[in-house]
């Protein structure tokens, strides 16, 4: 093999190389003078720079090895001369040949032919599109643009300029591979160390003073690349990126691509899909989700349960979007999957600190979830089938270049499976799942485009025919977003969400019941950005959301049923907030992040309220009065005005600090008593006995990257207290629950929390390393002991792991074969043991007492899973890839839950453990046709 | 063996954790816990129902989990006060068991009743008064055949599931608790045809060990709020459930159920009871916590005192059934030991004598004693004597 050379003919095989020079013609001495040329502004750069300047300023590419070039001389040139005639004479041991498509081949040693035998290469003309057949061209460009920057590219006009210190220069970032503007992309100045990101379109804006910059500018989905600019005056100079254009995606751990270092985001994590795809998960099934707690601060309660709990909050602190539709049943299958199709999915980012103030209404975090847009030039289709699902996903245009639709659906078939189990129980079970994901896009005009999306998931699952669950989320929004000029942006959104759930019960006739709940989410939003100069950007808007949560009815389910039933009310709420937020560099290392967000909830009527006697437990016994609410009548109301503050401080070009400090409100919660969360849990809004959930954060950080961004760490720490946080009375029921205020307690949630993360986001080897020491405590001390938890003493949240580490590797072995493992450390989590036993009437009764007072055996946890994709070759019809994955590789039995039984009169401890051997599974995915993922 | 049944309807965390169990991979394991010492509290057990005394109170001391934790607490003087008046002290017949006399007060529905205890330390506790309920009688006991999951480490298992329906209860009483008795004839597997004391002597009276009767407690808790239900009767509401593949339904098996009518304080507790033992082996547990009773510290109302001082309205109801001859049975017999027979003379006198089996070809054998002697399985040869065969 050659040695590795000019960044475009690495690994390059001889025989492909026969291939590519299939129908070239000998160019050299050809009349090729007006072509391609080069002057003065080339002399004294050596080989690789030259060759990287030719291919940035022309429509070029060099194939050569670097032997066969050793005696290149550094050109000396007074005037421009075409390229060819120059190598031609600068390199005269070799041979120049020219594919008459910008593809120049230099070669000593290898004879380049004109003519192959037809008898071995069936005669075909030239390559429809050389790019293709050539190897990936980006993919050496991100570990090479580093060194060589090409050409400086002059922006404006020196007269225009005259006079000026500084010059605004703005523009887009965009996609070679057909995406458009690109958002999100950074654009870092090495010289300054500083750096913006594009906006939700694409766009950027800096000031600087005139002069020549090394801009490093990179996106998610695309190679990093160089530029140099020269700032004369004001101008406007448009970024392009190369897509990366692996066949099926490669190993590319791309969390947090964006760069942490120069954002003045904290908390912030961002995945894509693409990035998680070889991460090894249960069942086969790839979860983006569940992937969320490999990343710092971010736990869930058990295996297999639904929930995070993100920096030391309950699972109802966090907000589930999806294309602004939020979720608010997250889980299928009882917490086992993800309810989002991963492959639907192109990314979803985590703000887990300084939430952005146009998000409110949950304390911990918001997980914004972003559907994969159509394609709007080609027809793809795909899918993949796992041991419990199978999935497939269809986009395309609709009116090609202007609109796209995008269709994806999964769903289980292990109803079959469980049809073939010779098991009475298990013959009558039933488990039935789906989701489905709909998005359609619109380019209006050059400046404004329509989004409609739609989201449907559903669980029905029954149990040896007794007992049945099932619920269904079904959502939807529309927005409209519009660019006045190039600072204003508007975004107008309209969104639905409606969650269902229901519980049948039968084995019992006499009490066989059945309970059905829904809650209403109906929002609409306006968000405007207003880029009033580099140096400032206001972002504001307001949103109103109409909840409607109707507690549902407890029904008999049956003819023999004596069960009594039960209308429960419909509770109406109006949350609705105001916000704006700016962004404001005053210096070139400093910007500053502030933001208000005013919010008011109200909850209306019609409503029946209790009110119970002042400063008594709440209670059947102390109801005093009843109060008539009507329709629409606002029964209490909060007003509560958020912050927002953040500063971020570039020490170094490589190195910033950061702090953030913000305030939030919450008007909704779970109900939920269990300690992983049940799927029986319901939603409940703040009433006229509750008091809304607020809370506090402030964080603190060091972001850092080094050898030219290949490695970044980042470390944080937080503190942060939640007020009137909602706990239950001992022994509370709160499935059939009339009146939910008598069993609410509220209390105080602390917690705090430093967090490590080491991340090398590119490479054959990439991955990630974090490690947390967090702790959480809650406090509810109430009058006497049955208004209080624990005594009113103060004692670990359920989630309280102090030690939590993860290790995410990927290696690339050849494109074909890639291995993925993932490393999981916890401490074990709290739990409540026995203090004594005692017999009471007969029985052997088991005491407790301090609430989480030890904790169960740590959790450790190996994964691998190894991915083999079909050959590559171009024109097949269907790609495909198998997906091994080794779940619990050691087989650790990692204890889920502790508890303590008389087994012949001897007290035990029994141990459970979900997932206590290894679990092996075997997915397949395939696409139709050859395109990118 | 666990303890805990599943009843017909697939409990829901069960139900779950056998599915999961299935998808996955799930296993249970024992283990003793490291436990932190606990200052010794104040423990009631007793009360005081519609049926006729005696009426029983024990007061203990409890420290730990172990029984070695539990300690009598003796010399108290306990009375039971009814609110019109009438009281009586009860006598301690054993450490720590205190008792009303056979003509003593008697527990009358309607009527209300409280306890005070004095302890030798000064130390003054009582309850507060609870009026009885009116007793809700028992229509019918009745039990079915079928297969239930027990735990996730075993497949179905057979056995009766026992079930109670009630007559209708009155407008006021809502709150029904359960609690089961069994006692079941078995036997030892082999006869004693020979005794072995340094030379083998026939055994005057085979069968004299061979069959005994045995009571447990059976540690569930059941308890029922009517006052879900559009008519005050419970129907076929399952209660234990047992095993019929096992020693304990090998011949015949009764049950006696004992049903409380509660007031509502003593249903929240004996309910917290109940949902505590069943939540715990769910996916979605809940937080076990400190059932408090409602005896408390004249002087000092903070200090935990656990136990339920219960005024309750009682019924019951003894049921039989045999082991259904159409189903196998499932557990390790004994196997005789005809190789060990000849090395009977190795065996030490302090362990004569020795029981030895001969099988209907003539052959001896050896076993262990509980092959021998039922009294080993925990039963006794006093026949019960309310036993029907």
């Amino acid at each position: 093999m050659p040695s590795l050379s000019n960044s475009s003919n690495s690994a390059m095989p001889s025989s492909k190389l026969l291939v590519f020079l299939l129908g070239l013609v000998w160019s050299s001495g050809l009349c090729q003078e007006a072509k391609w040329p080069i002057g003065p502004a080339y002399n004294g750069l050596d080989w690789p720079a030259f060759v990287s300047k030719v291919e940035k300023a022309h429509p070029v590419r060099l194939f050569y090895e670097e032997a066969d070039v050793s005696d290149f001389q550094s050109p000396e040139l007074t005037g421009e001369v075409p390229l060819l005639s120059f190598l031609q004479s600068g390199l005269q041991q070799c041979r120049i040949a020219h594919d008459g498509m910008g593809h120049i081949f230099i070669s000593r040693d290898v004879e380049i032919v004109t003519e192959l035998s037809t008898a071995i290469y069936p005669k075909v003309g030239p390559p429809s599109d050389p790019a293709d057949t050539l190897p990936d061209r980006s993919q050496e460009l991100a570990e090479t643009t580093n060194q060589y920057v090409g050409q400086v590219v002059e922006v404006g006009e020196v007269r225009k300029g005259a006079g000026k210190q500084k010059v605004t220069l703005r523009g887009e970032v965009q996609s070679l591979s057909g995406e458009g503007a690109l958002p999100g992309a950074t654009i870092l100045i090495e010289e300054l160390g500083t750096g913006v990101a594009t906006d939700e379109n694409g766009v950027y804006e800096l000031v600087l003073k005139k002069g020549t910059y090394t801009f490093t500018v990179s996106q998610l989905n695309h190679t990093e690349e160089q530029f140099k600019l020269n700032l004369l005056s004001d101008g406007t100079y448009n970024f392009q990126l190369e897509g990366k254009t692996n066949l099926l995606k490669g190993v590319t751990v791309t969390s947090n691509k964006f760069d942490g270092v120069q954002s003045t985001k904290m908390g912030f994590e961002r995945l894509t899909t693409k990035g998680i795809e070889e991460i090894p998960l249960v069942l086969g099934e790839k979860d983006i989700l569940k992937v969320a707690s490999l990343l710092a601060g971010v736990q869930s309660v058990g295996e297999g349960t639904a929930g995070f709990n993100v920096r030391g909050s309950p699972a109802d602190q966090n907000l589930f979007y999806i294309d602004k539709v939020p979720i608010y049943n997250t889980s299928h299958l009882l917490g086992f999957f993800s309810a989002f199709n991963s492959d639907a999915i192109s990314e979803f980012s985590i703000s887990k600190s300084n939430i952005p103030a146009k998000f409110g209404g949950r304390l911990a975090s918001i997980f914004d979830i972003t559907a994969l847009e159509g394609d709007k030039e080609k027809y793809k289709v795909r899918g993949g089938i796992s041991p419990i699902t199978g999935n497939i996903l269809f986009e395309g245009p609709v009116q090609k270049d202007k609109s796209s639709v995008m269709v994806a659906v999964r769903s289980t078939y292990s109803n079959w499976i469980l049809k073939r189990i010779q098991n009475d129980d298990f013959n009558r079970t039933r488990v039935n799942f789906a989701d489905g994901i709909v998005k359609f896009s619109q380019q209006l005009s050059s400046k404004s485009r329509i989004q409609a999306f739609g989201y449907y998931s559903f669980d029905d699952i029954n149990f040896a025919g007794t007992t049945n669950f099932d619920n269904s989320n079904l959502g939807g929004s529309l927005s409209w977003n519009h660019f006045f000029n190039e600072k204003i942006n508007m975004n107008l959104a309209v969104i639905n969400s409606r969650m269902q759930l229901g519980v049948a019960e039968r084995g019992i006739p006499f009490e066989a019941y059945r309970q059905n709940s829904e809650l209403l989410h109906q929002e609409a939003r306006m968000d405007w950005a207003w880029r009033i100069n580099p140096r400032h950007e206001l972002t504001f808007g307001a949103n109103a959301i109409l909840y409607n949560n109707d507690r549902g009815t407890f029904l008999p389910s049956d003819d023999r049923s004596l069960i009594e039933p039960i209308e429960f009310d419909v509770e109406k709420g109006l949350e609705s907030g105001i916000y704006v937020s700016e962004e404001w560099q005053p210096a070139a290392r400093l910007t500053l992040t502030g933001g208000l967000r005013y919010n008011q909830y109200h909850y209306l009527g019609p409503q029946e309220v209790f009110q119970y006697q002042e400063g008594a437990t709440i209670a059947e016994e102390t109801v005093t009065d009843t109060l008539q609410f009507q329709q629409g009548e606002s029964i209490v109301t909060h007003h509560n005005l958020d912050y927002r503050v953040g500063l971020k401080y570039s020490i170094l070009p490589n190195l910033s600090v950061k702090a953030s400090y913000n305030t939030l409100h919450q008007y909704l919660f779970l109900l939920s008593n269990t300690i992983a969360l049940a799927p029986t849990d319901r939603w409940k809004l703040i009433d006229y006995h509750t008091e809304p959930m607020s809370g506090q954060q402030a964080s603190f950080g060091l972001y850092g990257s080094f050898a030219d961004k290949k490695y970044n760490w980042s470390t944080e720490f937080y503190t942060k207290q939640v007020r009137e946080l909602v706990e239950y009375r001992d022994g509370a029921n709160l499935l059939v629950n009339e009146f939910p205020e008598r069993d609410i307690l509220q209390g105080d949630l602390d917690a705090w929390g430093l967090e490590l993360t080491f991340k090398k986001p590119r490479g054959r080897l990439n991955g990630w390393v974090n490690y947390t020491y967090s702790r959480s405590r809650v406090l509810v001390r109430g009058e006497d002991d049955a208004s209080s938890i624990n005594f009113g003493r103060r004692y670990p949240s359920n989630f309280d792991r102090p030690h939590v580490a993860n290790v995410v590797l990927n290696y690339k072995f050849i494109r074909r074969f890639s291995l993925s493992a993932n490393m999981v450390y916890q401490s074990g989590r709290p739990i409540t043991y026995p203090t004594n036993t005692y017999t009471q009437g007969g029985f052997r009764i088991i005491n407790f007492s301090e609430r989480n007072r030890y904790r169960i055996p740590d959790y450790f946890r190996v994964d691998l899973s190894v991915k083999f994709e079909g050959n590559l070759k171009k024109e097949k019809l269907l790609h495909s890839a198998w997906v091994v994955s080794v779940y619990n590789l050691l087989g650790r039995d990692n204890v889920y839950n502790e508890y303590f039984r008389y087994n012949n009169n001897n007290l035990r401890g029994y141990r459970l453990s979900i997932f206590a051997n290894p679990i092996v599974s075997i997915s397949y995915q395939f696409k139709f046709g050859n395109y990118e993922n | 063996m666990r303890t805990r049944a599943a009843n017909r309807r697939c409990r829901f965390g069960l139900c779950l954790l056998v599915f999961a169990a299935f998808l996955t991979t799930s296993c249970e394991e024992s283990f003793l816990p490291e436990l932190e010492d606990f200052d010794p509290v104040l423990i009631v057990d007793g009360g005081i129902t519609s049926l006729p005394g005696p009426y029983t109170v024990n007061l203990t001391r409890s420290s730990g989990i172990l029984d070695s934790d539990q300690e009598a607490v003796g010399e108290a003087v306990v009375t039971i006060l009814a609110e019109s008046g009438e009281q009586e002290v009860l006598t301690e017949i054993e450490p720590g068991q205190y008792r009303t006399s056979p003509g003593g007060i008697q527990g009358i529905p309607g009527e209300s009743y409280k306890i005070s205890i004095q302890l030798p330390n000064g130390r003054q506790y009582e309850s507060d008064y609870q009026m009885m309920p009116e007793p809700v009688a028992i229509d019918s006991v009745g039990a079915d055949l079928e297969y239930q999951y027990l735990s996730i480490e075993e497949p179905e298992v057979p056995g009766y599931q026992f079930h109670v329906t009630t007559e209708p209860a009155g407008q006021s009483e809502n709150y029904l608790m359960w609690s089961l008795q069994a006692t079941y004839k078995y036997q030892a597997d082999f006869t004693i045809n020979y005794l072995y004391a340094g030379g083998f002597q026939p055994y005057p009276d085979p069968t004299e060990l061979q069959t005994c009767w045995r009571t447990d407690q059976i540690n569930e808790v059941f308890t029922f709020n009517m006052a879900m239900l559009s008519q005050p009767v419970v129907e076929q509401l399952p209660l234990h459930f047992a095993r019929a593949d096992q020693r304990e339904l090998s011949i015949r098996y009764s049950l006696l159920v004992r049903q409380f009518t509660l007031s509502a304080e003593a249903y929240t507790f004996w309910s917290n009871l109940q949902q505590q033992i069943e939540n715990q082996e769910s996916l979605y547990n809940s937080q076990p916590f400190q059932i408090r009773g409602n005896v408390f510290n004249v002087a000092d109302p903070d200090e935990t005192v656990l136990g339920f001082f219960m005024v309750a309205g009682q019924d019951e109801r003894r049921v039989f059934i045999d082991h259904p001859s159409e189903l196998e049975l499932d557990f390790s017999y004994c196997s005789p030991d005809y190789m060990s027979l000849g090395l009977i003379g190795l065996i030490h006198p302090a362990n004569w004598p020795i029981y030895v089996y001969e099988d209907e070809a003539g052959d001896r054998a050896l076993a262990n004693d509980e092959c021998f002697d039922c009294r080993k399985l925990g039963g006794t040869t006093d026949r019960p004597g309310f036993w029907q065969d």
